[in-house]
């Protein structure tokens, strides 16, 4: 074939021996596409077209295939990137709270010249992109250089962060360790650290290996001990001091260098004068010369203090149960735990039938936005003839705002495993696929080791428990698109294609993957069952409310004091949730909103928020449950501006399909640019109105006739709003091209705001009033940060 | 199993085999409704979203092309709200459409010359048929040279002297493509960079002048119609674009606002690719993989700016090698295009 080898080009030196090794280990049909590609730009750090060209050579995948899919998938990159890569959260709680200006900084600090494309410093060692949610919205703004998680991102700071980053990366401590399971036989007390991506982000792998150096160090009797997410983000890193037979002490917040004070108010080591005079450590002289040393109570949080009491309080774990006891991939915790027996009574106790009865009378619906009732998906896969079935567990969470998915695979693989095998049984299939977004490497891992252990333990695999079933499960990994997590799309996309959504019906439990009969469930919903077959049917059914049971997993994240995973039953109010289990508005500012259900669900105004959360009722007001984000909003929100963010959104991960969608998202969009830069037409809030209606009702997918919820519920809401802005005024002051900073006589003349000015828009003048230079102002909201005295306000 | 279904639609019943679609049984009533994405004999692959029907009972609408007929069903067709849906579907795809029907110089013209075509004879060497044309002309004192696109490069193509020059030859008849009018969408101002592109239709010689200051010969006639960028679609006359727009009364601005970079991409044997023009719609993606293209087409990214191109951006006679005049034929609109023998 010509097009092999008319067009390498020189300058590419690319090993093609290296793609044979990939195709020989991967394999050459059509659905092993992305895979291929991930592993080529694993090696290269973009997509080589030589390379691509040496696969269109030796597979059957076609170059159209090639081009379609590397420019479908935003994980793709068809251009060379710098030596690292720096992705900058832009989901829902990293939007609101300020990631446009840490990305524009992060450009100033590097040198990225501010062109048109440009995203790779001059040296070459940066790339910069802009990614969806990374799912650690709780250290909003969030980025990950390499893979490696920084929170709390300010334009101030966000350089140190690359600083330290480098600095890891000259120590070589970049590449992170096989995670093996930590064995415990002699039931020593257990230093329980969290470890999942959030709080490694917040430091976490660094504060256990403090530990370890100081168990190592004193000889006290414990071990470190991974655990799960325990779902108190903001609090992170979170420590866990389990001794059998009495009660844990919880401590947050902590940093390496208090680890050996816990240890020591703790435990008393062995031998005092095992500790050398290297490690004397000023906190150790502390303790050692005065008895009446306080423990690290900055960082201790007994778990009956409020308001963590409330925050775990009122929750009720069914998805999340026995979080932070028990180590993620320790199969023998899961099983110590209950783990397998639902399976295990499924398999050697129910028939089929039985099976579906059961999740029918629980009344578990689906969890992944559209409320779904399980049992009834269940029975109609279980009654199709087809020699072939398929189980898929959406694992594909795009909403940006939510991360349940993440931390549940992340800390609790075994019990979404468990899940996706009763499920397996119950329809009559053997083969189940869990598609893992590409932006979750964490839970890739921890799911890839869990499902080897399960097979070797008999749960999965060949001949299950020793009976006639088989359930072989395999990972499949995303590529970056939000659409996949459409049902129809993400079965396109494990089949090699664009992830291009197909109309329904017929609908996948009558032809789905490979054409064939599929049950596809979200992850939490497969992790509610083996709790189900646990505690019966009817436990289950108590749970929420008539028309919802059971309990939902909320991320809870935005302007909240308290944020984080949160499981609560269904019919509780959001008031509840934001004031009584968030702990209220950070700041003392007021509350304004929440945004419930993502990209496709809506703003609730505070005065709503007396509304039980369950499907029925948010579906009254315009906003949906959706994956279960809540991102949490206060007065400084511009309701305008978090419509066009989710618009921004799912214009960009449109398919491009089908009209309504792709041309119609993108009008909508325009209407509220001009709004926010003060150019809107009188008639404009009409006109996007009658536009949402066109575009909900016309649309081939789901994602295109949900995509105008987030405007229409700010229209209704907040018209009052979207009135201001056609008259040039946006009242949160947010909209950039509509405000003014402008230093009041209250200036003290401190000079802070000029130094932090990132624009000289500011000159220092010590002890005089400043001025800020409107021309040079980038409206960064820097100096009013930094101003000790309120001095810079917005007009 | 019965091998038949019956539906209704718009109160009538129709019975069609098992596995159509209620497009096809809207054909069979003689209900036209209109389909650019779908073309009979290929796949249903939704996207136009301009042929929409109302399924009883459901809030959303649904492609008629991809819809199977399911016994018992009853349609709405022909209702104002339908006709409003898709009145918005092809209001959209106008949004995102780069191109005039017709050209500038013909939009300005109080009696709706087809000015280009008229010019386009003179080069052709069918002066009589263009002049047959110019006679037309109400001299209006040159509408058409001032809405030139020409004039951003260099000057205006001497419309006027063309005219005059064509009118003084034969007596025949004005031909029934004489004048143009209608529908037509507009690309308005264009770019320097633009202008460039639409320069490689047209000789970039200056503008002619009479040898003898008054009248052109035959050869600086054709000389001066050369310059001609010919703005004007090829697929005036065969786009569904523009007769279902026409036909549904949609408004070519209402959903206009930022456009696209005018670009054109050029087949050696005469097949001619705008971007602009596409709805990406993918019936040529369909036609090459059938027909087993090397290359082939494919979409492009994603979103709003999802294209149709060839495969590692290789010229489009690299994509297409076999089935280039079918894809030309099923293109929907202007987008692709044969060039056609000089008129």
């Amino acid at each position: 074939m010509s097009i092999t080898e008319s067009t390498t080009q020189p300058d590419q030196d690319i090993d093609l021996g290296v793609i044979d090794g990939f195709v020989e280990r991967i394999g050459r049909t059509r659905d092993k596409l992305i895979p291929l590609l991930q592993a080529v730009q694993r090696e290269f750090r973009y997509l080589p077209e030589p390379a691509l060209l040496r696969i269109c050579a030796i597979t059957e995948i076609s170059p159209a295939d090639i081009t379609g899919v590397a420019t479908f998938y935003s994980q793709f990159r068809l251009k060379p990137a710098g030596e690292h890569l720096i992705n900058v959260c832009h989901g829902t709680a990293c939007h609101i709270k300020g990631a446009q200006a840490v990305t524009d900084a992060l450009y100033r600090d590097l040198g990225i010249p501010e062109v048109e494309g440009a995203e790779t410093d001059p040296d070459g060692l940066f790339t910069v992109q802009k990614v969806a949610c990374i799912g650690c919205c709780t250290l909003a703004p969030a980025m990950q250089i390499d893979g490696i998680t920084y929170g709390h991102l300010t334009p101030d700071t966000v350089a140190h962060s690359v600083h330290d980053f480098l600095r890891l990366k000259e120590l070589g401590v970049l590449s992170q360790p096989e995670e093996v399971p930590i064995d415990n036989p002699d039931h020593l007390a257990e230093i329980r650290i969290v470890l999942d991506s959030c709080c490694v982000a917040g430091g976490s792998q660094k504060v256990a290996d403090a530990f370890e150096e100081a168990i190592e160090r004193t000889g006290v009797p414990a071990v470190v001990k991974r655990v799960g997410c325990i779902s108190m983000c903001y609090q992170v890193p979170v420590v866990e001091i389990a001794r059998p037979g009495m009660d844990p002490a919880l401590y947050t917040r902590v940093l390496p260098e208090d680890a050996e004070a816990i240890l020591l108010t703790h435990f008393r080591p062995p031998n005092p004068f095992k500790r050398t005079a290297r490690t004397i450590s000023s906190v150790l002289e502390r303790l050692l010369t005065n008895e009446s040393w306080e423990p690290v109570s900055r960082y201790s949080a007994d778990v009956r203090d409020e308001p963590l009491a409330t925050f775990l309080g009122n929750q009720t774990h069914i998805a999340l149960e026995n979080l932070g006891e028990m180590d993620p991939i320790s199969i023998d915790e899961y099983e110590q735990n209950g783990g397998f027996a639902a399976l295990r009574r499924c398999l050697l106790e129910l028939d089929r039938d039985q099976i579906i009865d059961e999740i029918d009378r629980s009344g578990l619906s689906g969890r992944g936005g559209a409320g779904f009732p399980t049992g009834r998906k269940w029975r109609d896969v279980a009654g199709r003839k087809s020699d072939r079935k398929y189980v898929v567990c959406n694992g594909d969470e795009g909403d940006p705002g939510a991360f349940m998915d993440r931390m549940l695979l992340e800390s609790c693989p075994y019990r979404v495993l468990e899940g996706i095998a009763i499920g397996s049984i119950a329809v009559g299939s053997e083969e189940a696929t869990i598609y893992v977004r590409a932006e979750y490497p964490f839970a890739v891992r921890r799911l890839r080791e869990a499902i080897q252990l399960a097979e070797a333990r008999g749960y999965l695999g060949e001949r299950v428990l020793g009976t006639d079933t088989s359930i072989y499960i395999r990972l499949m990994e995303g590529a970056g698109a939000f659409v996949c997590g459409e049902e129809t799309a993400l079965m396109q996309s494990i089949e090699g294609h664009r992830g291009m959504p197909v109309l329904r019906p017929p609908y996948p439990a009558e032809k789905g993957l490979w054409g064939k009969p599929t049950l596809i469930n979200n992850v939490e919903t497969f992790a509610m069952v083996p709790w189900i077959f646990r505690h019966g049917a009817e436990a289950f059914a108590r749970l929420g409310t008539p028309e919802s049971c059971g309990t939902k997993v909320f991320a809870l994240a935005g302007k909240v004091r308290h944020g984080g995973l949160i499981e609560v039953p269904m019919g509780v109010t959001i008031r509840e949730i934001v004031e009584e289990i968030g702990g209220g508005i950070a700041d003392g500012k007021a509350f304004k909103a929440v945004q419930i259900g993502g990209p496709s669900g809506g703003c609730v105004p505070a005065r709503l928020a007396d509304t039980p959360i369950d499907y029925e009722d948010l579906a009254r007001l315009g906003a949906i449950m959706g994956s279960g984000g809540l991102v949490v909003l206060d007065e400084d929100d511009c309701m305008l501006d978090v419509a066009r963010y989710f618009l921004q959104f799912t214009q960009e991960e449109s398919c491009g399909k089908c009209s309504f969608c792709r041309v119609g998202t993108r009008q909508m969009l325009d209407i509220l640019e001009r709004l926010c830069t003060g150019e809107g037409k009188k008639n404009d809030p009409e006109r996007l109105e009658e536009l949402c209606h066109m575009v909900i009702r016309g649309s081939l997918c789901g994602l295109g006739s949900t995509a105008p919820n987030p405007v229409l519920t700010t229209l209704e809401y907040f018209r009052d709003e979207y009135e201001a802005h056609v008259e040039g005024r946006c009242p949160a002051g947010r909209c950039k091209p509509l405000i003014q900073y402008i230093i009041t006589d209250e200036c003290i003349g401190c000079t802070r705001c000029a130094q932090h000015c990132p624009a000289d828009a500011i000159e220092p003048k010590p002890y005089e009033q400043h001025e800020i230079d409107q021309e040079e102002c980038i409206r960064c909201d820097a100096c009013r940060k930094a101003c000790p005295v309120d001095a810079i306000v917005i007009e | 199993m019965n091998e038949t279904v019956t539906i209704h639609i718009d109160g009538q019943a129709v019975t069609v085999p098992r596995g159509s679609t209620v497009l096809d049984a809207a054909r069979k009533l003689g209900i036209a409704i209109p389909a650019m994405c779908f073309l009979e004999g290929h796949t249903a692959e939704p996207s136009c979203m301009v042929c929409q029907v109302k399924v009883d009972g459901e809030d959303r609408l649904r492609p008629s092309c991809a819809t199977a007929a399911v016994d018992g069903m009853r349609i709405e067709s022909e209702t104002a709200e339908v006709h409003a849906a898709r009145r918005t579907a092809l209001e959209l795809l106008l949004g995102d459409h780069l191109g005039d029907c017709v050209a500038p110089c013909s939009v300005a013209c109080p009696v709706d010359l087809n000015i280009p075509l008229m010019i386009r004879r003179i080069r052709g060497g069918q002066p009589a048929l263009a002049g047959a044309m110019a006679r037309l002309c109400r001299d209006c004192g040159g509408r058409c040279e001032k809405t030139c696109r020409r004039a951003a490069r260099d000057r205006p193509v001497a419309i006027r002297n063309l005219i005059r020059y064509a009118a003084d030859i034969g007596e025949e008849p004005p031909p029934d493509d004489a004048t143009t009018g209608g529908f037509s969408t507009h690309v308005g101002r264009v770019s320097p960079e633009e202008i460039d592109r639409y320069m490689v239709e047209a000789n970039s010689i200056q503008r002619v002048k009479p040898a003898d200051g008054a009248a052109y010969t035959d050869e600086e006639a054709r000389r001066e119609a050369s310059r001609c960028m010919r703005c004007d679609c090829r697929a005036a006359d065969d786009c569904k674009l523009r007769e279902y727009g026409a036909l549904y009364k949609a408004h070519t601005r209402k959903y206009k606002s930022s456009r696209r970079a005018f670009s054109q991409n050029r087949h050696p044997q005469g097949l001619i690719y705008e971007p602009g023009k596409c709805i990406v719609c993918g019936l040529c993606v369909q036609i090459a993989r059938e027909a087993a293209e090397p290359l082939g087409l494919t979409f492009v990214g994603r979103g709003f700016n999802v294209r149709v191109g060839v495969p590692f951006d290789r010229p489009l006679a690299d994509g297409l090698r076999k089935v280039a005049g079918a894809c030309a034929e099923a293109c929907p609109t202007g987008a692709l295009v044969l060039e056609e023998d000089e008129a």
